[in-house]
C-alpha cells in the first residue's frame, strides 16, 4: 500500500500558533525541531507591512510592533474562520484595524486601505515557516501536517487548510494540538492507559482525554475554548494598567496605538516574570513626560486570571464526564502550551487530578514534535501509530421553528458520517435550502452557522415525493463535506455550499491567483527599479563625457545627446518599463557608436601627434 | 428473502478465500478491501455475532484491528478518490462500533434488522406504565429539590434493575426470533417454498415496547446523575 512517491516525499509538522509557529520533522534520530540560520526555532506569528508594499514576518515583524503598530498583525489565529461580530470584544485592544468587506461578516485585517483575510495573513506566517524548514533541510517542502486547537470548529479548520493552500503547502492532515502533544509524550515513554492533555496556549485552551493502547491513540473526548489563553492574561494586565493610568492622569491610552503596543509588550513580560518572581514592576513615561510606575504581585496577577482558569477546570470536568470516567481513572496528566508555565495553572491542574502533571517536554515545542510524528505516519514511515480523533462539536441542520437537529454528536470518532432524508413541501419544487450548524444548544440561533446549501437539479414532483438523501461526511481532519442524491430519479443533486465564515473554493483560488499576480507585480517593480538605475548611469556617464573638452563632438551631436538625456530622464520618472527599456537600449547603441567614433578620433589625433614627432 | 439468518454472518473472503475474514469491510487475513454483501450490517462489519453475549473488550480489540486495516492515515494513497474511499470505509467502521458499543442502540439496531419499522410502529406505551414512570420522575424531582441522596440512589438502582430486566428480555426475544427465522428459512428453502412472513415477525412488537420502556428508565437514570 506504500506509494514510493509518497515515501520519498518529505512531510513536516507545523505548529501554527497564536503567538509563535514552528516546524519539526522526523529523521533517523527521531523527531526534531527545525531552526533558522540564527538557531531560533520559534517564529513569532506576526506580519509587519512596510512602505512600498514590502513586508516582514517573524521576529523582524515582532520587533516592529511598537514603531509600526497599525501595520503589524499579531494573534491572527484568533480571527481565523470568525466573523467580525464574534471578535468584537477584543478589537479595542488590537492596534491594527479589523473590519469586513461589507458583503460578508468575515473578519478581515485592514492595512493601508487593503483588506487581508486572516487566511492570507496566516499563509504569510506559514510561508515563513516553510522557508525556514526548507533552509534547515536543504530541500523544498510541499507537504505538511498542521495542528489546530482541538476545539476549532469546522470554519476554523477550513480556514487553516485554506491558509496552507495559499502558502503553497498541501495540508495532508489537520491534527488537534493536544493529540499531537500526547503523541510526542507517548513516543517518549511508550505509555499506555488514560491520559489527559491540558493545553493552554497563547490564544486557545483545549483539554483532551485519550486512551492509548498498543500504539493506538483514541481520543475519548475533548473540550475547550478557542478564545482563552495567554493573550487574555496579558489583556487582564493591560486593562489594569489602562485603568490606573486613566484614574491617575485621565489619559485614554487605547487611542494611542503605539502606547498600547508598548504596554502590550510590557504586560507580556510582566506575566512571564511573575512565573518565576513574586513581583514585577513597570515604569513608563506618559505623554507629558510624567513617569508612571506600576507594581504587580504574583498574588494580584493570580486574582486577575483565576476566573478564566476556573473555566479551564470546568472544561476538564466536562471532558471527563463525556469520556464517562472520573479523575481516579486518569493515569497521566500532560501540560502543553506556554501558559502552563504559570504556577497557578500547575497548582490548579494538580489539585483537580490529584497528581503531578508531566512537564518534561518543552511546552512550546511538544505540539510541533507530535505533528512531525503524525507527518511521518502519513509519509508511510511509521505504521505502528494510529490516531483516532474526535469531532469537538455536534453537527446538524436547522429544522422547523429554528430547532437544531444534531446529525453527528460531539466526540464522535472521525471519520464519521450521517445520512438524512429531505423532501419538498411545495408541488414541483426543484430545490431545497438547508442550513448547517455546529454547536451544542437546542436552537440554531445559539449555534454557529457553518453555511447554507441548496439542493437542486432533481425533477419536479408533487410535494413530499422527492426523497433526497444527504450525506454529511466528516473526514479525519474534522472537516465536513456534504453530498446529496435524489433517490427516486437517481439524480445527483448538486450542492452549492456558501460558508458563513470562510472562503469558497473560488475565493481561495482567487487569492492564490492574486498572490501569483502580486509576485509578477513585485517582479515588474524590481525590473523598473533596475531600469531606472541603468538609465541613471547612462545619463551620468554621458554627461561626464560631454563635459570633457577633448571630445570632438559636433554641435549637432551634442544637441542630439542632450535631448536623448532629457527623454531618458522623463521616462525614468514614469512607470513604463517597456519604453524605458527601449530608450535605454537605443541610447546605449547611440553612445556606443559615438564613443567608437570619439575614440577613433582621439586615437587618430594621438597617432597624428605621434606621427608628427617622427622624423620624416 | 431478507437473509435474516445472516445477521451476524461473515462470508469467506472473495479475494483470498479465507473462511473467516473477520469483517465484511476488509479481510483481516489478506488486507483486501471488500465489496460488502447485500446483508452487510454493523455486526458483520465488526465480525460480532449478535447471538453471543456482547463483550466490550473483544469489540474494542476488533475495532482497533479493523481501524489499522482501514484508516486513511495508513491507507488510501495520494489521489483524492482513494483517500475519499478510505474515509468512507473508516466512517462506516466508526458508525458500526459506536452503535454496537451502546447497549440501547445495539438492541434497537438489531431490532431494525429484524423488522425495520417495529420501533416506529410500536411507540405507544400503556397508560399504567406511563403513570408509574411519571410518579417515579416526580418522586425523583422531589428528592432532588430536598437533596435527599438516599431516595435518589434508591431510584437510580431501581431504574438500573428495570433497564437490565428489559435488556435481558430483549436479548432473549431477539435470539428466539432469529432462531425461528433461521429454522423457518432452512425449512422454506429446503421445500423451495416462500416463508410465511407474518410468523417470522411474531414478537418484534413486544421487543419494540421493551426498548421504548428501557428508554424511559434510561432518562430517569440520567436524571438521577444530574
Amino acid at each position: 500500500m506504500t506509494d514510493p512517491d509518497q515515501t520519498s516525499d518529505i512531510v513536516i509538522g507545523i505548529d501554527l500558533g497564536t503567538t509563535n509557529s514552528l516546524a519539526a520533522v522526523v529523521g533517523k534520530e527521531g523527531p526534531r525541531i527545525l531552526h533558522d540560520a540564527d538557531g531560533r526555532a520559534l517564529i513569532p506569528s506576526v506580519v509587519s507591512f512596510l512602505d512600498g508594499g514590502a513586508r516582514v514576518v517573524g521576529s523582524k515583524a515582532r520587533a516592529m510592533s511598537v514603531t509600526n503598530p497599525r501595520r503589524t498583525i499579531h494573534s491572527v489565529k484568533r480571527l481565523m474562520g470568525r466573523g467580525l461580530s464574534d471578535v468584537a470584544a477584543e478589537l479595542p485592544r488590537l492596534a491594527y484595524e479589523v473590519t469586513t468587506d461589507g458583503a460578508t461578516d468575515l473578519a478581515r485585517v485592514s492595512v493601508d486601505g487593503r483588506l487581508y483575510t486572516p487566511q492570507e495573513i496566516s499563509a504569510m506566517v506559514l510561508t515563513e515557516v516553510k522557508q525556514v524548514a526548507e533552509a534547515a533541510l536543504g530541500r523544498t517542502v510541499e507537504k505538511a501536517v498542521i495542528t489546530v486547537p482541538a476545539y476549532f470548529d469546522d470554519a476554523q479548520r477550513q480556514a487553516t487548510r485554506d491558509a496552507a493552500r495559499i502558502a503553497g503547502l498541501t495540508a495532508l492532515r489537520i491534527v488537534n494540538e493536544p493529540t499531537a502533544a500526547a503523541l510526542a509524550y507517548g513516543l517518549d515513554t511508550s505509555r499506555e492507559g488514560t491520559v489527559v492533555v491540558y493545553d493552554l496556549g497563547g490564544g486557545t485552551f483545549d483539554v483532551s482525554v485519550l486512551k492509548i493502547t498498543q500504539g493506538v491513540y483514541k481520543v475519548a473526548s475533548t473540550s475547550g475554548d478557542t478564545h482563552l489563553g495567554g493573550d487574555d492574561f496579558d489583556n487582564a494586565i493591560i486593562d489594569r494598567i489602562l485603568e490606573l493610568v486613566a484614574a491617575k492622569t485621565g489619559y485614554d491610552l487605547k487611542v494611542h496605538p503605539q502606547a498600547l503596543q508598548q504596554i502590550r509588550l510590557s504586560a507580556e513580560s510582566m506575566k512571564v516574570e511573575l512565573s518565576a518572581g513574586e513581583t514585577s514592576t513597570l515604569e513608563i513615561e506618559l505623554d507629558a513626560g510624567e513617569p508612571f510606575r506600576f507594581t504587580l504581585t504574583r498574588a494580584e496577577f493570580e486574582d486577575l486570571i483565576r476566573a478564566r482558569l476556573d473555566e479551564t477546570i470546568a472544561c476538564c470536568k466536562a471532558a471527563l464526564a463525556d469520556a464517562k470516567i472520573s479523575t481516579g481513572d486518569v493515569d497521566e496528566v500532560v501540560l502543553v502550551g506556554g501558559s502552563t508555565r504559570i504556577p497557578l495553572v500547575r497548582r490548579m491542574v494538580e489539585e483537580t487530578f490529584g497528581r503531578t502533571p508531566h512537564t518534561e517536554l518543552d511546552p512550546d515545542r511538544v505540539v510541533a514534535l507530535g505533528a512531525a510524528i503524525q507527518a511521518s505516519v502519513l509519509a508511510g514511515g511509521n505504521r505502528d501509530l494510529l490516531l483516532l480523533d474526535v469531532i469537538p462539536l455536534s453537527l446538524g441542520i436547522e429544522t422547523v421553528g429554528g430547532a437544531f437537529a444534531k446529525l453527528v454528536t460531539r466526540n464522535s470518532t472521525v471519520p464519521c458520517r450521517a445520512k438524512e432524508m429531505f423532501s419538498t413541501s411545495v408541488d414541483d419544487q426543484t430545490a431545497i435550502d438547508i442550513n448547517v450548524f455546529q454547536g451544542e444548544r437546542e436552537l440554531v440561533r445559539d449555534c454557529r452557522k457553518l453555511g447554507a446549501f441548496k439542493l437542486r437539479g432533481f425533477p419536479p414532483m408533487p410535494a413530499g415525493l422527492p426523497r433526497v438523501e444527504v450525506t454529511f461526511l466528516v473526514d479525519a481532519d474534522g472537516v465536513l463535506t456534504v453530498t446529496a442524491k435524489e433517490q427516486r430519479s437517481g439524480a445527483e443533486a448538486s450542492i452549492d455550499v456558501v460558508p458563513s465564515h470562510g472562503l469558497t473554493r473560488d475565493e481561495v483560488k482567487g487569492i492564490i491567483r492574486e498572490s501569483i499576480a502580486k509576485a509578477r507585480e513585485d517582479f515588474a517593480h524590481r525590473e523598473l527599479v533596475e531600469l531606472r538605475n541603468k538609465a541613471h548611469n547612462l545619463v551620468v556617464g554621458t554627461k561626464r563625457v560631454l563635459a570633457m573638452p577633448e571630445m570632438p563632438f559636433t554641435d549637432a551631436q551634442r544637441d542630439d545627446l542632450h535631448s536623448c538625456i532629457a527623454e531618458l530622464e522623463r521616462l525614468s520618472h514614469g512607470d513604463d518599463a517597456k519604453a524605458l527599456s527601449k530608450a535605454c537600449d537605443a541610447f546605449g547603441e547611440k553612445t556606443q557608436a559615438l564613443a567608437d567614433e570619439a575614440i577613433g578620433a582621439a586615437i587618430k589625433a594621438e597617432l597624428n601627434k605621434e606621427l608628427g614627432r617622427l622624423p620624416s | 428473502m431478507t437473509g435474516l439468518d445472516l445477521v451476524g454472518h461473515v462470508p469467506p473472503c472473495p479475494s483470498c478465500g479465507a473462511p473467516s475474514p473477520g469483517s465484511t469491510l476488509v479481510c483481516l487475513v489478506c488486507g483486501s478491501v471488500l465489496d460488502e454483501p447485500a446483508h452487510a450490517n454493523h455486526f458483520t462489519r465488526l465480525g460480532i455475532d449478535p447471538l453471543v453475549p456482547f463483550d466490550a473488550a473483544d469489540a474494542e480489540a476488533r475495532y482497533i484491528r479493523l481501524s489499522r486495516a482501514l484508516h486513511p492515515d495508513h491507507h488510501g494513497g495520494t489521489d483524492a478518490d482513494s483517500q475519499f474511499a478510505a474515509v468512507e470505509l473508516s466512517a462506516k467502521l466508526n458508525e458500526a462500533y459506536t452503535t454496537l458499543l451502546d447497549e440501547q442502540r445495539r438492541h434497537e439496531y438489531l431490532l431494525s434488522l429484524l423488522d425495520p419499522d417495529a420501533l416506529e410502529k410500536h411507540k405507544t406505551l400503556a397508560p399504567d406504565f406511563l403513570m408509574e414512570a411519571m410518579e417515579l420522575s416526580e418522586e425523583l424531582e422531589d428528592a432532588r429539590t430536598r437533596g435527599c441522596r438516599a431516595t435518589i440512589e434508591r431510584i437510580a438502582s431501581l431504574a438500573k434493575d428495570e433497564i437490565d430486566e428489559r435488556m435481558k428480555n430483549v436479548t432473549m426475544a431477539c435470539r428466539h426470533t432469529m432462531e425461528r427465522i433461521a429454522a423457518q428459512q432452512a425449512h422454506g428453502n429446503g421445500a423451495g417454498g416462500v416463508p410465511s412472513r407474518p410468523l417470522t415477525l411474531w414478537n418484534t412488537d413486544k421487543i419494540a415496547t421493551l426498548l421504548h420502556q428501557a428508554r424511559v428508565y434510561r432518562r430517569i437514570l440520567r436524571d438521577t446523575q444530574r
